[in-house]
């Protein structure tokens, strides 16, 4: 019997190991589910870690957002650097109208799969059209200083 | 078929390496579970496998130039989180004298079996249970990386399974024979 036990170690994979392995891996997902924002943190770790960047803080507002709300308001800090984000949603996009208190800086969004940068003018305004909805977060590029990046946001 | 794991891994850190910087978010959210898995597999409590993990990737972030073959991605990966894993776990465990207030371990009974709500997977948690902590170690891994990735994954957690192409091997073919001998199991 033990000698059966363990028949069939050399021969190929067969669609039977195939469905036992599959099921195998719905159990373990079910028993020690991955956390759930795992790899939006990675990802978050990876953007700074390759910017060098510096991580502003929320002030003002919630990062999650209520998906019932039109329009919603959040404001990060770092050290000077202050970036106010309005979002106004449609069915599936995002308006964003923002201001930074470094007037020129370049300012980009970094949403699920698209990045879109934009500059800011004179007075620090900024408006992106068309973003999808999802998470997202925003990296603020200034001349003579480190990149500030936040955390990311539910737009 | 749809393509393997490790085809698509290759596929996006070569299109990551060369410039597509958002083919690593792919490469992250594809490869999550399975070094969840394998450092879960290493007795890393929560904490400690997100943080092997996070290390895992920033590592790969510097190193990605010196990766020769894009295919051996996926085990450089687990190799990583593995020794990562225990390289956090001797560190706790020193810190368990101090007053870090490491927690020593995380519970790891009760919840798993509240979570399991159908017969079927209850059914193959038992067996699995019933295989030695060897076999439960390998199966867990190779669950996340079927055929024909799975004998390179088993091979990089140092348990390799036969010597050419994707064998079955003692633990799969072990709980194979456990399962289709079970007459409540349907295949």
């Amino acid at each position: 019997m033990a000698e059966d036990t363990y028949s069939g170690a050399d021969a190929p994979m067969d669609a039977a190991d195939e469905r036992i392995l599959a099921q195998l891996a719905t159990l373990y997902a079910t028993v020690d589910p991955v956390p759930f924002d795992l790899v939006d943190r990675i990802d978050f770790a990876i953007a700074v870690a390759e910017l060098e960047a510096d991580i502003a803080e929320l002030t003002r507002g919630d990062l999650v957002g209520m998906r019932s709300e039109e329009t919603d308001s959040v404001t990060f800090t770092s050290g000077s650097l202050s970036l106010m984000v309005t979002t106004v949603r449609s069915a599936h996009h995002v308006r964003i109208d923002g201001w930074v208190t470094s007037p020129g800086a370049e300012v980009d969004v970094v949403g699920e799969g698209v990045t879109r940068t934009v500059t800011a003018d004179v007075t620090g305004r900024f408006a992106l059209e068309e973003i999808p909805r999802g998470r997202a977060h925003f990296v603020v590029r200034r001349e003579g200083y480190r990149p500030v990046i936040t955390p990311s946001m539910e737009i | 078929m749809n393509t393997s794991l490790g085809a698509q891994a290759a596929s996006a850190f070569i299109a990551y390496r060369d410039g597509d910087r958002g083919q690593l978010r792919t490469l992250v959210t594809l490869l999550t579970p399975l070094l969840w898995h394998t450092a879960r597999s290493q007795n890393a409590t929560k904490e400690v496998a997100e943080d092997a993990i996070q290390t895992a990737w920033l590592r790969l972030v510097d190193a990605a130039d010196t990766i020769a073959d894009p295919k051996g991605v996926v085990s450089w990966l687990v190799i990583t989180v593995k020794r990562e894993s225990w390289r956090l776990l001797r560190l706790a465990g020193r810190d368990v004298t101090s007053d870090l207030g490491v927690p020593e371990t995380v519970d790891e009974t009760t919840p798993e079996d509240l979570a399991i709500t159908s017969d079927q997977q209850r059914l193959l948690w038992g067996h699995v249970n019933d295989l030695p902590e060897r076999c439960r170690t390998l199966l867990r891994v190779i669950a996340f990386a079927p055929s024909p990735d799975y004998a390179g994954v088993a091979a990089s957690l140092g348990m390799p399974v036969g010597s050419i192409g994707p064998t079955r091997g003692r633990c799969l073919a072990k709980l194979r024979t456990l399962l289709l001998s079970d007459p409540s199991w349907e295949a």
